[in-house]
């Protein structure tokens, strides 16, 4: 895999250097031809439809949506029916005078640190303008506040803990205890527990200290060491005895008094002066550290938690402070007009104040404060919806604790929800327009988290039984619901709601210019896309944020409207498109054309697809969507026929530019590292981009794509095929007529390119993701299938390889063919000289080795061997051509052995390398030639009976009859038995035949002067008995000759006795006899059957050879005889 | 081995394709042809399959490509585009299944919509399968007189089990192919090329003829 990784980078890297070096004349680049058809569906495909477009779009939608979302919201304020001047008549229903003369008295008894920094009179001409009273009801109303008495204020303490506190016993620790009081009254001492031990001791104990004069009075905190001797042990035993609380208290009291006293040992720590001017009226926390005079450093800290209150009745209170806050908010929001949503909660200095007064002196309680706080503030903010989420969250968090632990009466619990009922609908329609500001504004989202939290927090409490959450007029949006109305259910159908909306907004926006199919593609591909980044946004921003707070599934719930919407949007429309794409048509002169049709030329479609299988992925890797479900779990199915259009096109347009850029191939290798040219570049780079393209396309099911990586590879196995024929018809043009041919670089270039291309084919493949596919295609059919499926392209890929092989042995056989004439030139005119000084053979090697030399250095190892074969093959043929045509004129056999020396001396030189015994038959065929006439005439004759052995070796049946005999070596004698012989042919009229036998052994000049046996005549008989044995002495050499034969010749003795006539033959091979040393074995010879045959023709190979030596006295004798034999094997009998 | 690289098969390619509805048998017309072999239990076909074999015919020796079809109507999409280039057809139907014959037209008609052949005398051949079953629906004379009447193509009946005329079926079809002129649409492009994927009649076999010229035959 890496290697064809790096096989594809290395090509591409060459094609980008190919095209930037092309684009300096830009004329000759072969994609121009096709517009770059190729580059736009593969590599140029992605770049093709970023998002940029998308920014613009959405900024139009955010402001459009700005004004929507005001009105939407205002909307909500008409129908829950308040407005402003309904707030300020509501006040009047309360004594709005009394309230004012009881801010008034709080201003002028203002307690804490405010004091000091107000300025009285401002303060109050703020609130008298707050609370819209004529100066002149002020001037009565002030009067009796002044008149009136200071109200009871007690300032409340609590000592939370300490830290740092000076060690005062032996053991390294102290046992701290707390004393305090008000300057002006000392003799009120209040002591909290003992610590025993500690540094830092923990108290939490509350005090209430009435005071009376809280501008100048000063807290004093003490902190003792208790008195380490008696009482720890006294206080062990003590603490033993106590029961309940009430011991406890008098255990303290005790402790108390004495530290009072001071008449026991308890050693000061240290202590503190706070001032009560210096504490705030809303009260504050703090550390002071404790001082002892004499000592420069502090003896510890402590911390305290002080703050003002009083006594009043707590619902009074509490619905006055509600009053309070309207009039003030009413002021405030009069007087600020702030932005939507822009309100934090923060009242201007005076009405903090005159708040914060009343809260002390009116003893409100945080519960109080914060409920009031919901309702007014949500009153406010139905008026107006000015109010930040975040006040709101803050709020309810610490209602709903309240809540929970039954803080509430159900007078308070039914305000809370009646005003919660107000706020909902602006949470929902917060979460409706959550596209209205863009996500990544941090503010928004921070609105959205605070939204959802508020939701949340209702969500967590029983919602009132008695009470509609939910009216059908100010939800009108809310979809059917079959079960009771919940925060969680009106949340789902607020999301959808939004989603509908976005969806309508996209629409209305995006309205069809272009009533072309193209035109639609490219518009449902933007809503497509708009769609996805709105899904993409909410993954990235906010889907988080809904299943935190409120386990909402946010995008998927997104994705499946969408995706229902595009469904119905897409899937009849492409489905249109696809089966109406128009196919290739043939135009009569045999050329194709592809009408020009804008679907099939666009990249629009795959587009489309592209953009749908980006939002199913986004559904399926990031919103855990189950598509099995789904609408779009079959969208590549609409596209189906489209893809299958596309291939087909494609295979037709890749035609048509392999076409083109052959023609512009100069045949010069495209940089010296190479051994192809440019057209093989472009053609690489077809194949490429179709797997690009098939890349993208990522077709998601295995089925189909089995079909396609099908059709694809055997369109590339058809354009690797296209590629080769245009090469090879090319570089067949460059040929220069009528001049000695010499192998050229373009020739070996030629080869070359289309052993590229067909090298590119199985990593191409591969690169289609066949293995990926193999094995989807087990897991969804089956094993069996897929291995079918595999066996299928395996079948294609090796198919094509073949087929691309053969093509460039075409080629190198036309190259070779080119070759022929100067070698069958050298070769004729090498023969007829009969000598060994041939300088024509000299010749012949140098142009073969002049060529050999081109092929070597251009072709790869293959190929060049390739090229070798074809040329032995070639000579091998040229050959044999010439041999045939000299036999005609007869001659001599050493005409044909110095032809035959050549041949070895020849490929000897071709062949030196090549080890392989493999010879073709051209190469066979030329040696048995030369083998034949090179032979002298004995050896020929000698071949010649050999071949007739073999021949009657491999007869089936004997129908000319069988000769019984047996045979056998006897230390250098030959002893022949002929018994018998059977089914002979008839040769005379009556029937029968009068056969005798002779015996010759062969080949004869071997065998000159030896015993030659005949029997004698069995007469008119077809099976003849003969019983007649003979020895035949030899030389051991006779014996030992390699392909002796025994020949038995079956003759008719004529009624005449004169002419013996032939009837037929049959020969034994010597190392067909046994041999013997003993005489005695004889009995145990077996008898050998003989297939009697004769020649039937003088049309053999061997014959013929013998027939072109006319001046051969031997061959003619000997053609004359089997003349004769043939006549007889053909002739009826005699009448 | 090296030296047998050069002598591949450069035998006549041709590329039939077989067609006909679901259950009719192609694969195992097909696999009877190609390996002799013959199961009762094939797989559906997913789209296409291919196999190729050599055929002698009247002494030349052919190599067909065959490619097995998809009969299910869902493959319709994925088995159509490897009409193009087609050089014969086969039609087939189960002489026990009424409905498989009465769709052989319509194959044909799709066949010729999506290989675009406008060759009048492309050549198609019926073949009936599963004769061997006792229960046939389509007679013999039926189907014959049908196919020359309306398709004008010649018949031929098969069984794959019993092995019964399955070569014989290929071989007619090789002769139909054979005996019909070629007009000149079906090559690609220019006169000067030979037709797609199919190597010039016996290039190598004939070393001495003036070979590879491409002139197409």
């Amino acid at each position: 895999m890496e290697d064809e990784e790096s096989m594809w980078k290395v090509f591409y890297v060459r094609l980008q250097r190919k095209l930037s070096a092309q684009s300096i004349s830009p004329d000759i680049r072969a994609e121009q031809m096709d517009g770059g058809f190729f580059e736009r569906y593969g590599s140029g495909f992605k770049d093709n439809f970023e998002e940029d477009t998308i920014i613009a779009e959405k900024d139009k939608f955010a402001t459009l949506n700005e004004r929507e979302i005001s009105k939407i919201d205002n909307d909500i304020a008409e129908r829950t029916q308040l407005s402003y001047k309904e707030l300020l008549s509501s006040l009047l229903e309360l004594n709005i005078n009394e309230l004012y003369e009881e801010v008034l008295h709080e201003i002028l008894h203002c307690v804490g640190m405010e004091k000091h920094c107000l300025n009285q009179e401002n303060i109050i001409e703020f609130a008298r303008k707050a609370f819209k009273i004529e100066q002149e009801t002020h001037e009565a109303i002030y009067q009796a506040v002044i008149e009136k008495e200071a109200p009871n204020i007690m300032l409340n303490i609590e000592i939370i803990e300490g830290k740092d506190i000076k060690p005062k016993d032996a053991n390294g620790f102290s046992d701290p205890f707390c004393t305090l009081f008000l300057s002006s009254t000392q003799q009120h001492r209040y002591n909290t527990s003992v610590k025993s031990e500690t540094l830092r001791p923990v108290w939490e104990e509350h005090f209430s200290l009435p005071v009376e004069t809280p501008a100048n009075d000063i807290l004093c905190v003490e902190v003792w060491d208790f008195d380490p001797a008696e009482t720890v042990k006294e206080k062990v035993t003590k603490v033993g005895k106590i029961k309940g609380f009430k011991g406890m208290r008098r255990f303290m009291k005790e402790i108390a008094v004495t530290a009072t006293n001071g008449k026991h040992d308890n050693e000061i720590i240290g202590g503190t002066l706070i001032p009560l001017k210096t504490i705030p009226s809303r009260g504050q926390i703090g550390w002071y550290s404790l001082e002892k005079k004499g000592k420069g450093k502090p003896q510890g800290n402590l911390l305290l938690k002080l703050s003002f209150g009083s006594e009043k009745n707590k619902q009074v209170a509490a619905q006055e402070h509600r009053h309070l806050l309207r009039v003030l908010l009413a002021y405030q929001m009069n007087l600020q007009k702030p932005e939507t949503n822009s309100w934090m909660g923060d009242f201007l200095p005076e009405s903090s104040l005159i708040i914060q007064q009343h809260v002390v002196q009116s003893n409100i309680s945080t519960v109080d404060e914060c409920l009031g706080q919901w309702i007014e503030f949500i009153n406010v903010h139905v008026l107006s919806p000015v109010v930040n989420f975040k006040v709101f969250s803050d709020l309810i968090d610490s209602l709903v604790k309240s809540i929970t632990t039954g803080h509430l009466l159900n007078e308070e619990l039914k305000m809370f929800w009646q005003s919660s009922k107000k706020i909902l609908p602006f949470c929902f329609n917060a979460i409706r327009m959550i596209r209205k500001k863009s996500a990544d504004d941090e503010q928004s989202l921070n609105q959205t988290e605070y939204v959802l939290n508020i939701l949340r927090n209702l969500a967590s409490l029983k919602l009132p039984n008695d009470l509609d959450l939910f009216p059908s007029d100010v939800y009108g949006w809310l979809l059917p619901c079959e079960h009771d109305r919940d925060i969680q259910s009106t949340l789902h159908d607020a999301v959808v709601h939004g989603a509908v909306d976005w969806h309508v907004h996209i629409l209305e926006n995006n309205k069809p210019d272009d009533y072309t199919d193209e035109g639609q593609m490219k518009l449902q591909l933007k809503i497509i896309q708009l769609l996805k980044l709105d899904l993409q946004r909410t993954l990235e921003f906010h889907n988080k944020l809904f299943i935190k707070k409120m386990q909402f599934p946010y995008a998927s719930t997104l994705f499946s409207i969408y995706e229902c919407k595009i469904s119905e949007m897409c899937e009849p429309f492409i489905t249109r498109i696809c089966m109406n794409m128009k196919p290739i048509n043939f135009e009569e002169n045999g050329r194709f054309q592809i009408e020009n049709d804008p679907l099939a030329m666009g990249t629009s479609l795959f587009e489309l697809y592209m953009g749908i299988q980006k939002f199913v992925e986004l559904g399926k890797n990031d919103c855990n969507v189950d598509l099995e479900s789904s609408h779009l779990v079959k969208y590549h199915l609409w596209f189906q026929q489209g893809v299958a259009r596309w291939l087909d096109i494609a295979a037709f347009k890749a035609m048509q530019r392999i076409e083109r850029a052959v023609d512009l191939d100069k045949l010069v290798k495209v940089d010296i590292s190479v051994e192809y040219s440019s057209s093989a570049v472009d053609t690489l780079a077809i194949f490429y981009q179709i797997k690009v393209f098939w890349q993208q396309l990522a077709w998601p099911d295995a089925e189909g794509s089995y079909s396609f990586v099908a059709k694809i590879i055997d369109d590339i196995c058809r354009c690797s095929v296209y590629f080769s024929d245009k090469m090879a018809y090319k570089v067949n043009n460059t040929l220069v007529e009528n001049k000695r041919f010499k192998v050229t670089k373009e020739w070996c270039l030629a080869v070359n390119n289309i052993d590229y291309v067909k090298q590119s084919i199985r990593p191409f493949v591969n690169d289609l993701g066949l293995a990926q596919l193999m094995d989807s295609l087990a897991n969804f059919k089956s094993e069996i299938s897929a291995d079918h499926c595999k066996k299928t392209l395996d079948l294609v890929v090796d198919n094509a390889i073949d087929t691309v092989n053969n093509k460039i042995v075409d080629l190198l056989q036309t190259v070779v063919n080119k070759m022929s004439p100067e070698i069958s030139k050298f070769l004729i005119e090498g023969a007829e000289v009969i000598n060994t000084n041939n300088s024509h053979l000299d010749n012949l090697m140098l142009y073969l080795d002049e060529n050999l030399c081109t092929l070597s250095k251009e072709l790869n190892e293959e190929n060049f061997q390739r090229a070798l074969d074809i040329i032995v093959d070639q000579i091998a043929t040229i050959m044999y051509n010439l041999i045939q045509n000299n036999l005609e004129k007869k001659k001599p056999p050493s005409y044909f052995k110095n032809l035959r020396d050549s041949y070895h001396i020849l490929f000897g030189f071709l062949r030196k390398d090549n080890t392989t015994e493999y010879k073709t038959e051209a190469i066979q065929k030329l040696e048995t030639l030369m083998h034949l006439h090179a032979l002298d005439t004995v050896d020929l004759i000698h071949e010649y009976y050999l071949e007739r052995l073999q021949k009657q070796k491999e007869m089936e049946e004997a129908n000319e009859g069988v000769l019984t005999v047996k045979l056998i070596f006897i230390n250098n004698v030959l002893k022949i038995d002929i018994l018998n012989a059977s089914g002979i042919k008839a040769m005379d009229s009556n029937g029968f035949s009068d056969p005798f036998i002779k015996v010759r052994l062969l080949p004869r000049d071997k065998f000159q002067h030896v015993f030659k046996p005949t029997t004698s005549v069995q007469k008119k008989t077809l099976y003849p008995l003969f019983d007649e044995s003979f020895k035949i002495p030899l030389t051991p050499k006779q014996c030992a000759e390699e392909n002796g034969l025994v020949m038995f010749i079956v003759k008719d003795q004529d009624f005449m006795g004169m002419t013996n006539e032939f009837v037929s033959e049959t020969f034994v091979h010597f190392k067909d006899i046994p041999s013997t040393q003993l005489e005695n074995d004889l009995g145990s010879v077996p008898q050998v059957r003989l297939k009697l045959t004769s020649p039937k023709s003088l049309d053999t190979k061997i014959l013929r050879a013998l027939d072109t030596r006319s001046t051969d006295k031997l061959a003619k004798e000997f053609l004359k005889r089997e003349k004769i034999k043939v006549a007889a094997a053909n002739s009826t009998p005699k009448k | 081995m090296k030296n047998k690289t050069i002598l591949v098969k450069q035998n006549p390619i041709l590329k039939v394709v077989i067609l006909g509805n679901s259950n009719v048998g192609k694969s195992c017309l097909m696999n009877r042809f190609v390996s002799n072999s013959f199961s009762d239990h094939t797989l559906h076909t997913l789209g296409v399959e291919f196999l190729q074999k050599e055929l002698n015919v009247n002494g030349i020796v052919y190599t067909l490509q065959i490619w097995d079809t998809a009969g299910q109507e869902r493959f319709r999409t994925l088995r159509t585009p490897f009409y193009r280039g087609t050089d014969i057809c086969l039609l087939t139907f189960a002489v026990d299944d009424v409905q498989s014959f009465k769709t052989v037209d319509s194959w044909k008609k799709e066949f010729l919509q999506y290989s675009r052949t406008t060759d009048a005398n492309f050549p198609f051949l019926v073949v009936a399968t599963k004769v061997d079953l006792e229960n046939r629906v389509v007679s013999k004379d039926e189907a014959n007189k049908w196919c020359s009447e309306y398709l004008s193509a010649p018949y031929v009946e098969t069984s794959s089990k019993t092995d019964m005329n399955i070569e014989t079926a290929f071989t007619l079809a090789v002769e139909i192919w054979a005996s019909t002129e070629r007009p000149s649409e079906l090559k690609i492009s220019h006169t000067n090329l030979v037709k797609l994927s199919r190597p010039i009649n016996g290039s190598a076999a004939c070393p001495t003829a003036e070979i590879v010229s491409p002139k197409c035959c």
